[in-house]
């Protein structure tokens, strides 16, 4: 059959309709998936897209710095680079690449190889602190690595390292367990927490609180920064608490007297240094030797480093300031004070030194041989007489010296936020008694020149001898003296707080008189390190570590055997400004203390007076510019 | 009866009304893409608006029987050009599609859709009174095989597809005898693991795997057609607003200038605007299929079948792929997507229509 026009197109139209009516299909197809998707299941999608492109992550709050009183910075942070993992974005490529071009623990790989199975894990931080190397080769391949961040974080860093290391203190990462407790102050799982040091006792201050907040995330999960969409996520980002910068902290601490003790005390194997301000109860200095690299905790580089401190039998990261120890004859100023505040004895009264002093079956030495002839109590404490303090001893009684050394301070603390110097400790008969079960009247001699059971810090030391120069009036001991919010505000009122001791302030002035011949009578212990330019009241100690025999000397015998050497003072005697204290653990005899005690006031003084000259210099110029504006003002218009 | 009216009386204004309101449609969904970006690709696309509606206006003014003089020479050309793409195209997104002119990029593959639909009417247009056996279906077969596979190589999957969809559909036109229908379907059952080996990359048949399992694939190779699921579900009923749409001005769909246009806009109008825009193309094909009626010879109805099989396999198979209802392959949404050659080739091929519409009271067989 020979088809026309006419049939062609009816053959058409049948096909086309089929063609049409496959097409309406398709189409309602389409629609009603639409509807499916948009007005079903709309909620449910949006919900899908946020969650793909949206993530919540952890945003650690800057630590406060610390500075000197002067603004000198002690503790400051640097950028640091860290790792972070995405786990639903990450890949066995990027895996593959990580370990084999960065320096990860077994532990680190095991979290790697955990995280690519379970895609479900919430981010972390894989690696702190990445070498400049290892940034340089993940940053050129940034592009081909997915599920992976850098974040830029801070780092903490002492410039000062060793020579602030004990009293500024160091950072660490938080245990699980305080993590539990402290979850609510705004800490993170992976924080860092102050340990010791300023870093500890003003942990409140410096730690900010973390917060959240959402951001942007492509397909291979790098954070995106996007201007239309950060406006949406800034509307969310509102819900979440903000951060709160850790607040700046002045410590009362001058940098430039730790530098020079540090440089004063550069012969001496052990010891401390504690230097204190007499009007405010300051600590100007607190140092302590051997030293160690905070910098080097925190960056935890070099293994060896942390067990070589650790290790080390002379304890590097202990702060010998705070530790207690035999303080021998400076202890005596306790004794002397006993005896001259109860009444017993009188400045005035002498007793025959031969020496040696009989105590039932013991005798007791003193550390001079030949005996000091007539002792009065001035006399007694220049030249430190122990056979003096031996018969106070004996007609007070031990208790007598205990209650004395409660009323001027030893067995309780008394600072803003040093809490973890030990208070110090002076026995009585009742602690005899109940530790061995009888008490001999001898040790109470013992007792009055600082040995037997007496221990007390060169931090607690210093606290007595700076109430002695302030005749009894017992200053609060303060490390922090200004906080700074974030925002500029004050955030602490800091105050001389202090309070009275109930012994006389006569009796101060009289053993006060002991002190100052210590230094500047001929007789006296430390009379051949004395200052020309400043009067120096203190009291030298040689504490008993070993009991040798006097013909030994120090090379003779073990290090660890030696004597401690103890040097107390303070300066100007007649207006106090600062007390000293320095202790040279092992040091053999005194005279390896006194130097040092003295450099430090001679330093101070230098420093004052730089200051002081500094100022005036300032000031001048200041004047000068004003008489000339005044003078010529007009003509330079 | 000849009924003499004026060129512009006698045209389908329903169709290319509908046609300029998809294109203008199309760039302003670009043009919210793009606001406050420094990319501007929607005012490009706009020069092209104006140089195809031009186009469409001056083929529709030439009788279209000169198009079956010229299918063959036209079809040699675009075969040369598409060599000339494989050894001196542009490469983007490692697909070299593109001829280098300069001030614009032509893309051979496109015109191929159009020139291929000439070509088959042209050939099925002598057996207007023969059924059409084993031997005759050969030579169409190898006219789409081998533009197909130039088209394939670069690699554009979605265009080589196109090309044999349109050879499909007007093989369902014409008369063909029943029994080759049953034994090509036999043919296609067999191919069909063939193709799978020898025709699909790698990464086509992961493509596939993640259509059936999107989630398994949610970062890697489903990435695509989920982010632009969640755009189009996230639109809700009236969608984000204009320039408004979280995931798309955040770029998280790929391609979504030019394939994955619709997800753009079907996240900032919601439900209402999706089905506006589906309802407006349904209408567009509608008037398209409409002007067929008016053919008045054979060629004519080959012709306007053809280029109607590929826009309307090009419009569903697009619109399949954005939802999710089918595995992505680069098909564009003719007229809405961002490209230049594709717009000018899709008015060209309405410009014939409109030829041939124009001309229905010329050689009128029917009235």
């Amino acid at each position: 059959m020979l088809w026309g026009e006419k049939q062609i197109i009816q053959f058409y139209a049948l096909k086309v309709r089929l063609f049409l009516l496959t097409l309406i299909i398709v189409f309602f197809l389409i629609f009603s998936w639409l509807y499916k998707m948009q007005i079903v299941e709309g909620d449910y999608y949006t919900q899908r897209a946020e969650n793909n492109f949206l993530d919540i992550v952890q945003v650690s709050a800057k630590r406060g710095n610390i500075y000197d009183k002067n603004g000198n910075v002690l503790a400051k942070n640097i950028p640091a680079f860290n790792l972070y993992i995405i786990p639903k974005f990450l890949d066995s490529e990027t895996v593959d690449f990580l370990k084999n071009s960065i320096k990860l623990t077994d532990e680190q790989q095991n979290e790697l190889n955990s995280s690519l199975k379970q895609k479900k894990k919430d981010s972390f931080m894989l690696k702190e602190h990445l070498s400049s190397k290892e940034l340089a080769l993940i940053e050129s391949r940034m592009f081909r690595l997915n599920g992976l961040d850098i974040v830029t974080e801070s780092i903490r860093h002492y410039p000062n390292s060793s020579i602030t290391a004990h009293i500024v203190g160091y950072i660490n990462k938080i245990t699980p367990k305080e993590f539990q407790e402290k979850k609510d102050l705004g800490y993170l799982n992976d924080d860092y927490i102050g340990r010791t040091g300023a870093e500890g006792y003003l942990e409140d201050y410096l730690h900010g609180k973390n917060g959240k907040k959402i951001v942007i995330r492509d397909q291979s999960g790098k954070i995106k920064k996007d201007g239309f969409l950060q406006q949406l996520i800034d509307k969310k980002n509102k819900e979440f608490s903000p951060v709160e910068e850790g607040n700046d902290v002045y410590l009362t601490l001058d940098l430039d007297l730790q530098k020079e003790i540090d440089e004063i005390f550069f012969n001496v194997r052990s010891g401390a240094a504690v230097v204190m301000d007499v009007d405010t109860g300051d600590i100007l200095a607190l140092y302590s030797k051997p030293t160690f690299d905070p910098n080097r905790i925190i960056l935890k580089d070099d293994k060896n480093y942390l067990k070589e401190i650790f290790k080390d039998e002379l304890q590097p990261t202990l702060n010998k300031a705070f530790k207690q120890f035999y303080p021998g004859s400076v202890f005596k100023l306790v004794t002397a004070l006993a005896a001259v505040d109860s009444g017993n004895f009188t400045e005035d009264e002498t007793v025959d030194c031969k020496g040696v002093e009989e105590y039932g079956a013991t005798s007791f030495r003193c550390w001079k041989r030949t005996g000091h002839g007539s002792v009065n109590l001035k006399k007694a404490i220049a030249e430190s007489c122990d056979v003096y303090f031996y018969r106070v001893a004996k007609k007070i009684g031990l208790d007598e010296i205990n209650k004395y050394a409660k009323m001027i301070g030893i067995g309780s603390n008394y600072s803003d936020f040093i809490t973890d110097v030990p208070s110090g400790f002076v026995p009585n008969e009742k602690w005899y008694r109940e530790r061995y079960g009888r008490y001999q009247k001898g040790t109470a001699l013992n007792t009055s020149i600082g040995q037997g059971d007496v221990y007390l810090s060169p931090f607690k030391i210093a606290e007595i001898y700076m109430t002695t120069a302030n005749l009894g009036v017992r200053k609060q001991i303060n490390l922090l003296e200004r906080v700074v919010g974030f925002d500029g505000k004050e955030r602490y009122d800091r105050k001389i707080i202090q309070k009275t001791t109930e012994i006389s302030p006569y009796s101060f002035q009289k053993v006060n008189k002991g002190l100052y011949s210590a230094i500047n009578d001929p007789n006296g212990t430390a009379y051949y390190f004395r200052l020309n330019d400043v009067l120096v009241s203190g009291k030298t100690g040689t504490a008993q570590v070993a009991s040798k025999t006097s013909d030994e000397y120090d090379f003779e015998i073990p290090w660890n055997l030696r004597h401690h050497a103890w040097f107390t003072s303070f300066a100007p005697s007649y207006k106090p400004e600062i007390v000293v204290t320095v202790l040279v653990e092992h040091g053999g005899s005194s005279s390896t203390a006194v130097p040092l005690g003295m450099k430090i006031i001679k330093a101070y003084e230098t420093l004052k007076s730089k200051r002081i000259h500094a100022q005036f210099i300032k000031e001048r110029t200041k004047m000068e510019a004003k008489r000339e504006s005044l003078l010529y003002g007009d003509l330079i218009e | 009866m000849r009924e003499e009216r004026g060129f512009f009386k006698n045209l389908n204004w329903i169709t290319i009304f509908l046609t300029i309101i998809i294109s203008i449609l199309g760039i302003a969904n670009l043009y919210s893409l793009q606001i406050n970006t420094t990319e501007s690709v929607w005012i490009s696309q706009l020069g092209w608006f104006i140089l195809s509606v031009i186009t469409l206006f001056l083929v529709a003014s030439i009788d279209y029987r000169i198009f079956s003089e010229i299918a063959i020479p036209l079809y040699i050309i675009n075969i040369v050009l598409l060599i000339i793409v494989l050894f001196f195209g542009t490469t983007v997104n490692g697909s070299t599609r593109w001829i280098d002119f300069g001030i614009f990029r032509y893309q051979p593959s496109e015109s191929m859709k159009l020139v291929l639909a000439l070509v088959l009417a042209r050939y099925f247009s002598i057996f207007q009174n023969s059924k059409i056996g084993f031997k005759e279906l050969i030579a169409p077969f190898l006219l789409t095989l081998f533009p197909a596979f130039l088209i394939k190589i670069q690699p554009d999957l979605g265009s080589a597809a196109i090309l044999f969809v349109e050879l499909f559909i007007i093989l369902f036109m014409v008369r063909i005898n029943i029994y080759v229908w049953l034994i090509s379907f036999l043919l296609f059952i067999i191919i069909i693991p063939i193709m799978w080996f020898f025709i699909l990359d790698e990464y086509h048949i992961k493509r596939i795997e993640a259509f059936w399992n999107p989630e398994k694939y949610a970062q890697t190779t489903a990435y695509q057609t989920l982010q632009s699921q969640f755009a189009i579900g996230s639109g809700g009923m009236s969608g984000k607003g204009f320039t408004k749409g979280p995931i798309s001005k955040g770029g998280f769909v790929p391609e979504q200038k030019t394939d994955f246009a619709f997800s753009v806009w079907a996240e900032e109008f919601g439900f209402k605007g999706s089905i506006t825009l589906i309802f407006i193309y349904f209408i567009f094909i509608f008037s398209l299929i409409h002007s067929i009626q008016y053919s008045t010879d054979h060629f004519g109805i080959l012709l306007s079948l053809s280029i109607i099989a590929y826009i309307v396999s090009q419009i569903v198979l697009n619109l399949l792929m954005v939802t999710g209802l089918f595995p992505v392959i680069g098909v564009p949404l003719p007229l809405f997507s961002y490209g230049g050659t594709n717009m000018l080739i899709t008015m060209t091929s309405i410009g014939m229509i409109m030829s041939l519409y124009s001309r229905r009271f010329f050689f009128s067989y029917l009235k």
